[in-house]
C-alpha cells in the first residue's frame, strides 16, 4: 500500500481514501473566492482531514464532477474536479492509483 | 426517545388551564434539507402568511400557532443556512436575524433549530455557531423516525446537557415529537434585554476545531450506531451513473411534459365544460344586453379560459415539488453541471431554471442560494426563457389547433411531442443566451461546486399538499384580480364605440382595440400577426395566458357565430394560416410577455439595468425567430 499522498481527482470509482491534507495552494484553475473560502467551504459541507470517503461517481463529462462518499457519515458530496485537486488522500484499496 | 402520537390540529386548541397571555417570537434555523419546511408547515397548518422583507429580496415566511399552555407562538420560517457565515442573500437574513440586527424582524425570543438525525455531524457545527449568539435555544431533532429505523441511538438528555439547552426528537412526517416541541416552548419567555452575542467568523482552522467539538459530542451521546441509508447508495448507482443517470433525468422531464398533455386534459376538459355552459347560459339571458354581454363574453369567457389551465400548472408544480421533496433536484444538479459548466452557468442555478418551467417568478428569486453575483445574474437573465406554465394556454390553444393529433413511434402523442420540442427551445436557447451574456458582461472565474446531495426520501404528502396549495392560490387569485381586470378593460375597448348602424364588417372593427391593432398591425405584418394578434399580445403583457381570453373575447365578438358553438380552436383553424400560427409559437417562445418578471428581476438585482436587458434581448430574439419562422412556413 502506497503511503504517498495523491489528489482526490486521481482516485477512481469504489476506491476508498483517507482524507490527509486539504491545501488551497494545490487549486489548479482559480476560483473566484476569497482567500481560504474554498478550503472553509470544503471542511463545512464535512471533509476534513481524517475522514474516510469513497468515490461514487463521475460526470458524464471529462469525468467531471465527482460524486463522493463521506463513509460513516453516509454523507453524499458532490465536487468538481478543479476543487477536488485540493483534496490530498491516501488510497486504502485497490492498488493502481496512476490515472 | 418519546414518541406521542398527535395531530397538528390538537396544538393549536385553546390551552386547559390557566390564561395566559404570553407571546413568543421563535426564529425557525436550520441546515438546508434538514426537514425545516415540513417541520414549519406541520406546526403551524395553514396559518401561515408570506410576506416581503423591505431592501433584501428574501420572503419573510410567518406561521402562528398556539401552544398547549396557550403561548402565542409567532414563528418566522429563516432561510437554511450552512454556518453563520452568510454566503449568500438568503443566508445573510438568517445571520442577521438571530444577530438581532434585521430591523423588520427584531425581537427574537427563542431560536428553534432544527437537526436532521440522520446526519448529525452536519448539524452540530450550526448549533455551536448559533449558541454563541445569547438567544435562547431549543433544538428539534427532525427525522428521528429514519434515524431511528437506521439504526441510530442517541441519548438526548445527554445532549441536552452538553448544550445547555432542551432537545426534543421530532418527525415531521410521521408528526411525532410536534406536541412536546411545542410544550418546550412554554418554558421560555420574552427575552427582555438585548442578547450578547460572542460568534466571530471562523476561519480554517476554527471550523476544523468545530468539527472535533462536534465529533467528540457525537461521541458521547451516540448510544447505538446506525447504518446509513443503503437505499440511497444503491438509487445512486443508477441515478448519478454518467449515462443511466442522464437518460432517466431525460425520461423524467419527458414523463412530466406528456403528463400535462393526459392526465391533465382530463380536469381541464371538465373545467371547460363547465365555463362554456355558463357562458351560453348567461349569453342566453338577455341576448342585448350589455351587461350580460359583459359578464358572459368578457367575464366567464376570459377567466374561465385561464382557469381551465390550473390542471395544468398543478401537475408540473407538483413533479418539481416532489422531485426536490425526495431529494432528486440536487442529483440533477450533479447531472446538469458539466453541461451547464459548458456555458458558464452553474450547477446550482438548475434548481431555478427548473422552477421556472413553473413560473420565472419562483424561478428568479430562487437564484438566491447561488451565492455568486456574476451566476446569479447571468440564471436571471435567462430564467424567462424557460416555457413556464403561463404559455402553456397559448401552446395548448396553437397547438391543438394546428397540429394533428396522431401517435408517431408508437408511443409518442404528437402534439405533447411538439410540446416537449417548444420546452426545449427555451432551454437551447437559455444556454446560449447564458453563454453569451457570460462572454460578453461576466468573464471571470467560476465559482466552486461543493453540493450535498442528501439520501433519498418519501415526499410527505401533507408538506407536498401545502405547497401545491400556494401557486394554486396564487393563480386563481390571479385570475380574480389582474385577469379579471384585464377582461373587463379588453372588452369594454373591443366593444366600443359601437359600430354604425349600417356596418357591415364585425363590431371589433370599429371598436378601439380593434383601431390600435390596425393601427400597429404593420410592424407585426412582416412576422404574420394579424391585428387580433396584435391586439392580444398588448394585455398578455400583464399575464400571458391572458392573450388567450382576449382571442377568445375578440372572436367571441367579431360576430364569429361559431364561437358559441365551436371553440376557439376551431375558429383559429379557419382564420389563421398555419405559418401565423407557428409564428406566434415562436414569439411567445421568446418575448418579454411578462410585467410581473421584468418587475422581479428589476426588485432581485436591485436595478433598472438588467430589465431593460432583459426585455431588450428578449424582444429582439422573439421579432427574429417570429420573422424566420413565418418566412420559412409561409413556403411551404
Amino acid at each position: 500500500m502506497s503511503t504517498s499522498l495523491i489528489p482526490l481527482s486521481r482516485l477512481h470509482k469504489s476506491q476508498h481514501a483517507i482524507v490527509k491534507k486539504i491545501d488551497e495552494s494545490l487549486l489548479p484553475h482559480n476560483v473566484e473566492l476569497t482567500k481560504g473560502e474554498l478550503e472553509r467551504r470544503i471542511l463545512e459541507i464535512g471533509i476534513i482531514e481524517g475522514i474516510e470517503l469513497k468515490i461514487l461517481h463521475f460526470g458524464l463529462i471529462n469525468q467531471d464532477p465527482i460524486a463522493i462518499q463521506l463513509v460513516h457519515s453516509g454523507l453524499t458530496v458532490a465536487i468538481r474536479r478543479n476543487e477536488a485537486e485540493i483534496i490530498l488522500v491516501e488510497q486504502i484499496t485497490g492498488t493502481n492509483h496512476a490515472r | 426517545m418519546q414518541d406521542s402520537q398527535i395531530s397538528p390540529a390538537s396544538i393549536h386548541e385553546v390551552a386547559k388551564s390557566q390564561d395566559n397571555n404570553k407571546k413568543l417570537k421563535v426564529a425557525l434555523v436550520g441546515k438546508p434539507n434538514c426537514g425545516k419546511t415540513a417541520l414549519f408547515n406541520t406546526l403551524t397548518g395553514s396559518r401561515q402568511k408570506v410576506a416581503n422583507y423591505s431592501g433584501v429580496t428574501v420572503d419573510r415566511k410567518l406561521g402562528y400557532f398556539v401552544t398547549p399552555n396557550n403561548t402565542q407562538i409567532t414563528l418566522v420560517d429563516l432561510p437554511g443556512t450552512y454556518s453563520l457565515r452568510a454566503r449568500s442573500p438568503d443566508e445573510q437574513v438568517t445571520r442577521d436575524v438571530v444577530f438581532n440586527q434585521f430591523a423588520e424582524e427584531k425581537n427574537i425570543d427563542v431560536i428553534l433549530a432544527v437537526i436532521d438525525a440522520t446526519n448529525l455531524s452536519g448539524c452540530l457545527r450550526l448549533i455551536l455557531e448559533l449558541k454563541q449568539t445569547g438567544i435562547p435555544l431549543l433544538i428539534a431533532m427532525n427525522m428521528s423516525d429514519i434515524a431511528k429505523l437506521r439504526g441510530f441511538e442517541y441519548d438526548l438528555t445527554k445532549l441536552s446537557q452538553i448544550l445547555e439547552c432542551p432537545v426534543i426528537a421530532t418527525s415531521a412526517t410521521k408528526q411525532t415529537g410536534i406536541n412536546e416541541l411545542a410544550s418546550a416552548l412554554d418554558d421560555f419567555s420574552q427575552l427582555t434585554s438585548d442578547p450578547i452575542c460572542t460568534w466571530i467568523e471562523p476561519n480554517q482552522a476554527m471550523v476544523r476545531e468545530y468539527h472535533v467539538q462536534v465529533h467528540d459530542i457525537i461521541g458521547q451521546i451516540e448510544t447505538k450506531r446506525g447504518i446509513p441509508s443503503i437505499w440511497s447508495e444503491r438509487i445512486d448507482k443508477v441515478l448519478l451513473h454518467p449515462v443511466f443517470g442522464l437518460l432517466i433525468l431525460l425520461a423524467i422531464l419527458f414523463v412530466m411534459f406528456q403528463s400535462v398533455f393526459t392526465w391533465a386534459t382530463i380536469p381541464q376538459d371538465f373545467l371547460q365544460g363547465i365555463f362554456d355552459n355558463a357562458q351560453a347560459y348567461v349569453a342566453g339571458l338577455s341576448p342585448n344586453s350589455f351587461i350580460v354581454s359583459l359578464i358572459a363574453n368578457g367575464v366567464i369567457a376570459g377567466v374561465g379560459a385561464v382557469v381551465v389551465f390550473l390542471p395544468q400548472i398543478l401537475t408540473i408544480t407538483l413533479f418539481i415539488l416532489i422531485l426536490e421533496d425526495t431529494g432528486y433536484m440536487a442529483r440533477a444538479a450533479f447531472l446538469m453541471d458539466k453541461l451547464m459548466g459548458g456555458v458558464g452557468l452553474h450547477g446550482r442555478a438548475f434548481i431555478p431554471l427548473l422552477s421556472s418551467f413553473a413560473c420565472a417568478i419562483p424561478g428568479i428569486m430562487a437564484t438566491r442560494t447561488i451565492e455568486n453575483r456574476k451566476d446569479r445574474l447571468v440564471t436571471i437573465l435567462i430564467a424567462p426563457l424557460m416555457t413556464c406554465s403561463a404559455r402553456l394556454p397559448v401552446y395548448t390553444l396553437l397547438i391543438s389547433a394546428f397540429i394533428p393529433r396522431k401517435i408517431i413511434w408508437g408511443f409518442a402523442n404528437l402534439q405533447g411531442l411538439v410540446m416537449f420540442a417548444l420546452f426545449a427551445a427555451g432551454i437551447i436557447s437559455g444556454l446560449i443566451m447564458a453563454f453569451i451574456f457570460k462572454f460578453f458582461f461576466f468573464k471571470g472565474d467560476r465559482q466552486p461546486l461543493i453540493l450535498e446531495l442528501p439520501s433519498y426520501k418519501a415526499p410527505n404528502p401533507y408538506n407536498v399538499l401545502l405547497e401545491l396549495m400556494k401557486p394554486t392560490k396564487a393563480f386563481l387569485k390571479r385570475a380574480g384580480t389582474i385577469i379579471l381586470a384585464v377582461m373587463i378593460v379588453i372588452w369594454f375597448l373591443s366593444s366600443f364605440p359601437l359600430p354604425p348602424a349600417n356596418a357591415t364588417a364585425p363590431a371589433i372593427d370599429y371598436s378601439i382595440a380593434g383601431i390600435v391593432g390596425h393601427f400597429l398591425e404593420p410592424i407585426f405584418a412582416p412576422i404574420g400577426f394579424t391585428w387580433q394578434i396584435v391586439v392580444a399580445l398588448i394585455p398578455g403583457m400583464a399575464a400571458r395566458e391572458v392573450a388567450v381570453s382576449v382571442l377568445g373575447t375578440i372572436f367571441a365578438l367579431s360576430g364569429s357565430e361559431d364561437v358559441v358553438t365551436h371553440s376557439l380552436t376551431t375558429v383559429l383553424q379557419h382564420q389563421w394560416s398555419i405559418a401565423t400560427a407557428l409564428s406566434l409559437i415562436a414569439w411567445y417562445a421568446f418575448a418579454p410577455q411578462c410585467i410581473s418578471t421584468l418587475a422581479v428581476a428589476k426588485r432581485e438585482t436591485n436595478s433598472w439595468k438588467w430589465p431593460v436587458i432583459m426585455f431588450s434581448y428578449q424582444l429582439v430574439l422573439a421579432y427574429l425567430s417570429s420573422f424566420v419562422v413565418f418566412r420559412i412556413a409561409s413556403l411551404f
